[in-house]
C-alpha cells in the first residue's frame, strides 16, 4: 500500500536570542492511508510543533517530510498554500470557524478557495452536511450553535476538499464528554466510511483510544508506539494509560 | 510604575498609535501655522489683515472644536482598541483611576511628541501658508519669523484638545463595565434584518439626493438672474445633505446582504469572507460613514466655492473699479456747505502716491420720468398704496459713453436714433427693449442693443446711452472725473485716509456725522477685496484640510479597531490554503473597500461642481474662467486623493503587517 505521510529524521529548533530549544528530535513515522493515528505527550513534548510542521504552517530544521509523495520542505510558499488547500483539512480545538460566516459558507470556504464550480460545491455540501449530522444548521452562524455541533461543522470543512490526510489538534479540548464521545464516534465514521487518513493530536487517553495507532512523544521525540490491531478499543485504552504512567505520569492528564 | 508602564505600552503599541499620532501631528502643524498667520509680523502692517486676521481666528477657534471632539471621539476608540487590556488590569486589582492615569500618561506621551514633530512640521508649513497669503494679498513674500502668541496659541489649543480627549476617556472608564472590557469583542454581528427594504430606502435617498441637487442647480440661477428665496437654496442645500448620509446609512445596512446572495460572485475565493467581514462593518459604522461622506463632500464643495468667489470676485473687481480712480461730484454740490478738499489739491495728494497720467470726464443725467423704469420689475404698480415708482432714468450721452469705453479696449458705439441700454443686474436683459421708443423733442428713439459686459460707470440698475442731441435739455445730475495713474501699488489706505472728509448729514432733526471720500479707489478695493478672498480661500482650505484629516483619521482607527478578530481569521483562511498573497489581496480588498466607500461621494461630486461653476460663471458673464477653475477643482480632488491614498496606505501596511506575519505557534 502507498504511503500517504512519511516522516524521516525530522529535527525543528526555536532560537529566542541566545536560549536554542529542540522541540523534535530526529522523529520517523509514516501513516498509511485510511490509518487513524494519535499523538500524545505532556506539554512541550512536541505535539503541536509535529503537527504544525506536517501542516506546512511551520518549516523543519533538518529532515524530510514527504507527503503523497511531494517532499515538503522543498515546496515554495505558494505551492504550500495550494498544497494545505488540496491535501489537508484541518480541526482545531477551538473550532476555527469564522464567526461571521455561516455555516453553509464556512464549510465551502476551501472549495471556493479551489475555485470549484457552484454545482460541484453545493453537492459537496450537501454530502457533506448529510453525513456530519448537520443539513439543518447550515444557515446558522457559529455561534448560534452549541460545541458539538460547531465541531462537527468544523469536520465537514475538513473533509469537504476529501484531503489526502485530515490534521486534527485537540479536537476534543473544548468539549465535555458527551460531545467529545459523539465527536470521537464522528471521527471513526469519517475514518471508516468516508475513509479519510487522520492525524490527531491530544492529551486525553480516552480519545487516543479511538485510533488504530497511538505514538508517544516525550522531549520531542517518539517514545513509544501502540497499535490497537484486533485489540478492543478497552485494552487499548488499558495499555495507553499503562504506556503515559511509565512515560512519568506526568501528561496533562494528570 | 504606571508612568513606566505607559511608556512601556507607547512602544508596545507604536503601530496602533501611529495613524493617532500622525493625524495629531498634522493638526498641530495645522494650527500652529495658521496661528502664526494670525499672530505673525507679517500682516500686522496693514491695517486691512485686521479683518483677515479676526475672520481666521474665529475659524481656528470653532474648527478647533471640531478636532476637539472628532480626536476625543479617537482618543476613546484607542482606548476600546485595548479594552481586553484594561479588562485584565481590572480583573489584576488596578483600579479604575489607576488605568485612567496610565491611558493618560500614555496620551500625554503622544501628544508631547505630536506636538514637536507638529510643530517642526508646521514651521515649513507656515512658510508655505505665508506664500499663499501673500501671494492672495499680492504683497511681496519673505521668510518670516514666528510668533510667540502664535506658539503659545497653539499650544494652549492642543492642551484643549488633550483635555477634552482625557474628558471622554475618563467617562468611557468610568462607564464601561470589566465584562465588557473582557468580552465586549467578543459579540458577533447578524446580517441585517431587511436588506431589501434598506436596498429600496437606499434607492429613495438617491433619488432625493439627484432631485435636491437639481433644485439647487436651479435654484442657482434664479439667484443669479433675480431676486430668489436664499432660505430656499439653503433649505436645498440641507436636503442634499441629509439624503447623502441617508444613502450611506442604506447603503451600509443592505450593500453587502444583497451581493452576499449573489452566489456566483460569492463563490469565487474569498469574496464572501469579504463581504462578511464588511457586512457588520458597514452596518454597524451606516451612520458614520454618511457623517463622513457628507463632511468630506462638504470639503470637496468648500475648497471649490471659495476658488469660485475669489475668482468671481476678481473680475468683478474691473467691473466695479473701471478707471484707477474716479472722482463724483452731484451736480448741486456745494463747496462752501461741503469740508471736501477742492478737486485741485486733491488731485495734488493723489500726485504724491501715484502719477496721474490721463483724465476723462463724463456726466449722467436725468430726464425726471420713470420711462425706462416703468418697464422693468423695479416699478411698482402706481396704483398699490405703497407704490414705489423705482429710481429716475438716467442717461449718458454717446460721445461720453464713447470716450469712457474706448480706453478700455472696447469698439466705439454708433447709434442712429436708437437706445442702448448697458445693465448692471442680470434682470435688465430679460425686459423686453424691443417694443420700447422712447420720445424726446420730435424724434423717436429705438432700441439698438442691451449689453451686459461693461463696467458699472454709476451707481444706477442700469444706464440709457443715448445720442448726444437728445440730453440737450434734459438736468445733469452727476459729474465724474475718471483718472488713468500709472500702473504700481500704492499706499490706498493711506490716500483714501487722506481725501475723506467727514460729513454730516440732518435726519429727524439729529444731525449725523460720517466719514466720506468722493474719490473710488481701484487699488484700495483691489486691497479690500484681496483681504476677503485671502480670508475665503485660507479659511475653506484649512477647514477642509482639518475636515479631511479628521474623516481620514476615524476611517483608518476603524479599520485599526478590528485587527485583533482579523489577525485571528486571516490565520483560520492561511490554514485553509490561503497563501500570504491571497491573504494580502483579500485584505486589501476588504479594507479599501471600507476606506473607498465615504470617498466616492465627493470624488463623484466633483463633475456636478464643475457643471455647477461652469453654469454660475457663464451666468455671471465671465465663462473665460471655467477652465482655470476646472483646473482647482481637479487639483483639490487630486490633493485630497493624495491625503487619502498616505492615510489609506499607512492604514493597510499596519494592518497587513499585523495580520499576515504570522509568529510560529509555540511549543507544546
Amino acid at each position: 500500500m502507498k504511503t500517504i505521510l512519511e516522516l524521516q529524521n525530522v529535527t525543528k529548533y526555536y532560537s529566542s536570542g541566545s536560549i536554542v530549544t529542540k522541540a523534535l528530535d530526529g522523529i520517523s513515522f509514516s501513516m498509511e492511508p485510511g490509518e487513524f493515528v494519535a499523538v500524545m505527550g505532556a506539554s512541550g513534548s512536541g505535539k503541536s510543533t509535529l503537527l504544525n510542521v506536517i501542516a506546512t504552517i511551520d518549516q523543519i530544521s533538518s529532515g524530510d517530510i514527504c507527503m503523497t509523495g511531494t517532499h515538503l520542505q522543498d515546496m515554495k510558499e505558494a505551492d504550500l498554500s495550494a498544497f494545505r488547500r488540496d491535501q489537508l483539512g484541518f480541526i482545531f480545538q477551538e473550532y476555527n470557524l469564522l464567526d461571521t460566516l455561516t455555516i453553509e459558507e464556512n464549510i465551502t470556504l476551501p472549495l471556493h478557495l479551489k475555485r470549484l464550480p457552484l454545482k460541484e460545491t453545493q453537492e459537496a455540501l450537501q454530502h457533506v452536511s448529510k453525513v456530519l449530522g448537520i443539513a439543518d444548521q447550515l444557515k446558522k452562524f457559529p455561534w448560534e450553535l452549541s460545541g458539538g455541533q460547531r465541531q462537527r461543522a468544523a469536520c465537514a470543512r475538513a473533509i469537504i476538499t476529501s484531503p489526502a490526510l485530515v490534521l486534527a489538534d485537540e479536537p476534543t479540548g473544548a468539549l465535555d464528554s458527551k460531545n467529545s464521545k459523539t465527536l470521537m464516534e464522528t471521527f471513526q465514521m469519517m475514518n471508516q466510511s468516508l475513509k479519510s487518513t487522520i492525524l490527531m493530536v491530544t492529551h486525553d487517553p480516552v480519545v487516543g483510544s479511538h485510533a488504530n495507532r497511538v505514538l508517544f512523544l516525550r522531549d520531542g521525540k517518539i517514545w513509544s508506539e501502540v497499535h490497537q490491531g484486533d485489540r478492543s478499543r478497552k485494552e487499548l485504552y488499558r495499555e495507553i494509560l499503562t504506556v503515559s504512567a511509565a512515560l512519568g505520569g506526568d501528561m496533562d492528564v494528570f | 510604575m504606571f508612568s513606566k508602564l505607559a511608556i512601556r505600552n507607547v512602544k508596545r503599541q507604536f503601530g496602533n498609535y501611529m495613524i493617532y499620532f500622525m493625524t495629531i501631528i498634522f493638526t498641530v502643524a495645522l494650527l500652529f501655522a495658521v496661528n502664526n498667520a494670525i499672530y505673525g509680523e507679517y500682516f500686522s502692517q496693514d491695517s486691512f489683515n485686521k479683518m483677515f486676521r479676526h475672520g481666521l481666528l474665529g475659524i481656528i477657534i470653532l474648527i478647533s472644536l471640531v478636532v476637539s471632539f472628532i480626536l476625543s471621539y479617537a482618543t476613546t476608540f484607542m482606548l476600546k482598541l485595548r479594552k481586553r487590556e484594561f479588562g485584565t488590569y481590572l480583573t489584576l486589582g488596578m483600579t479604575r483611576k489607576n488605568i485612567l492615569t496610565i491611558f493618560l500618561v500614555e496620551t500625554l506621551v503622544i501628544y508631547t511628541f505630536a506636538l514637536a514633530f507638529g510643530l517642526i512640521i508646521g514651521l515649513f508649513l507656515y512658510q508655505g501658508l505665508t506664500a499663499i497669503i501673500a501671494n492672495l494679498l499680492e504683497l511681496p513674500f519673505h521668510i518670516s519669523s514666528y510668533s510667540p502668541a502664535g506658539l503659545r496659541a497653539t499650544i494652549m489649543l492642543v492642551g484643549g484638545i488633550f483635555i477634552a480627549a482625557s474628558l471622554s476617556s475618563a467617562f468611557y472608564l468610568k462607564k464601561v463595565s470589566i465584562y465588557d472590557l473582557l468580552q465586549g469583542g467578543k459579540k458577533a454581528e447578524k446580517g441585517t434584518a431587511h436588506p431589501l427594504l434598506w436596498a429600496i430606502s437606499a434607492f429613495l435617498a438617491f433619488t432625493l439626493l439627484i432631485w435636491s441637487s437639481r433644485e439647487c442647480f436651479l435654484e442657482m440661477d434664479k439667484i443669479i438672474l433675480s431676486n430668489s428665496d436664499t432660505l430656499r437654496i439653503a433649505r436645498m442645500l440641507s436636503l442634499v445633505g441629509v439624503s447623502i448620509i441617508l444613502l450611506y446609512f442604506c447603503l451600509g445596512k443592505s450593500l453587502t446582504s444583497l451581493l452576499l446572495r449573489c452566489k456566483r460572485l460569492c463563490n469565487r475565493d474569498t469574496n464572501t469572507f469579504i463581504l462578511r467581514q464588511l457586512s457588520g462593518t458597514l452596518s454597524e459604522n451606516a451612520l458614520m460613514l454618511g457623517c463622513l461622506a457628507f463632511l468630506l463632500t462638504f470639503t470637496v464643495f468648500l475648497a471649490n466655492a471659495s476658488f469660485i468667489l475669489k475668482a468671481a470676485n476678481e473680475e468683478a473687481l474691473h467691473k466695479i473699479y473701471p478707471y484707477n480712480i474716479i472722482y463724483s461730484e452731484d451736480s448741486d454740490f456745494d463747496l462752501s456747505t461741503d469740508s471736501r478738499l477742492p478737486l485741485a489739491r486733491a488731485e495734488q495728494i493723489i500726485e504724491e502716491y501715484v502719477k496721474i497720467e490721463k483724465k476723462l470726464t463724463y456726466a449722467i443725467y436725468t430726464s425726471n420720468a420713470h420711462d425706462f423704469y416703468s418697464h422693468t420689475q423695479w416699478y411698482d404698480n402706481p396704483d398699490s398704496e405703497k407704490a414705489y415708482y423705482g429710481p429716475l432714468d438716467y442717461f449718458m450721452s454717446l460721445s461720453d459713453f464713447n470716450s469712457i469705453t474706448v480706453p478700455l479696449g472696447y469698439e466705439p458705439v454708433t447709434l442712429k436714433d436708437q437706445f442702448m441700454i448697458v445693465g448692471r443686474l442680470n434682470d435688465t436683459e430679460t425686459v423686453d427693449w424691443e417694443q420700447m421708443r422712447f420720445q424726446h423733442g420730435q424724434k423717436n428713439y429705438t432700441f439698438h442693443s442691451c449689453r451686459m459686459d461693461y463696467p458699472y460707470f454709476t451707481f444706477t440698475y442700469f444706464l440709457v446711452i443715448l445720442p448726444d442731441e437728445a440730453l440737450s435739455d434734459m438736468q445733469q445730475v452727476i459729474r465724474y472725473t475718471a483718472y488713468v495713474t500709472e500702473d504700481h501699488p500704492y499706499d490706498a489706505a493711506g490716500l483714501k485716509q487722506r481725501l475723506s472728509y467727514t460729513a454730516s448729514e440732518t435726519l429727524s432733526d439729529e444731525v449725523i456725522f460720517y466719514e466720506a471720500c468722493p474719490f473710488s479707489l481701484l487699488e484700495y478695493g483691489r486691497i479690500e477685496q484681496n483681504s476677503t478672498s485671502a480670508f475665503l480661500v485660507v479659511g475653506a482650505l484649512y477647514a477642509s484640510a482639518v475636515f479631511l484629516l479628521m474623516a481620514m483619521a476615524i476611517l483608518a482607527l476603524k479599520t485599526l479597531s478590528t485587527l485583533a478578530d482579523n489577525q485571528k481569521r486571516y490565520r483560520i483562511l492561511f490554514r485553509l490554503g490561503a497563501g500570504e498573497r491571497l491573504q494580502r489581496k483579500t485584505l486589501f480588498r476588504q479594507t479599501f473597500s471600507f476606506f473607498i466607500l465615504p470617498f466616492l461621494m465627493p470624488m463623484a461630486m466633483t463633475v456636478p461642481i464643475i457643471f455647477f461653476c461652469s453654469r454660475f460663471l457663464t451666468l455671471a458673464h465671465i465663462e473665460f474662467l471655467l477652465p482655470a477653475i476646472s483646473v482647482t477643482t481637479l487639483a483639490i480632488a487630486g490633493a485630497m486623493t493624495v491625503l487619502y491614498l498616505l492615510y489609506y496606505t499607512a492604514t493597510y501596511l499596519i494592518t497587513v503587517n499585523a495580520v499576515t506575519h504570522l509568529p510560529s505557534d509555540s511549543i507544546e
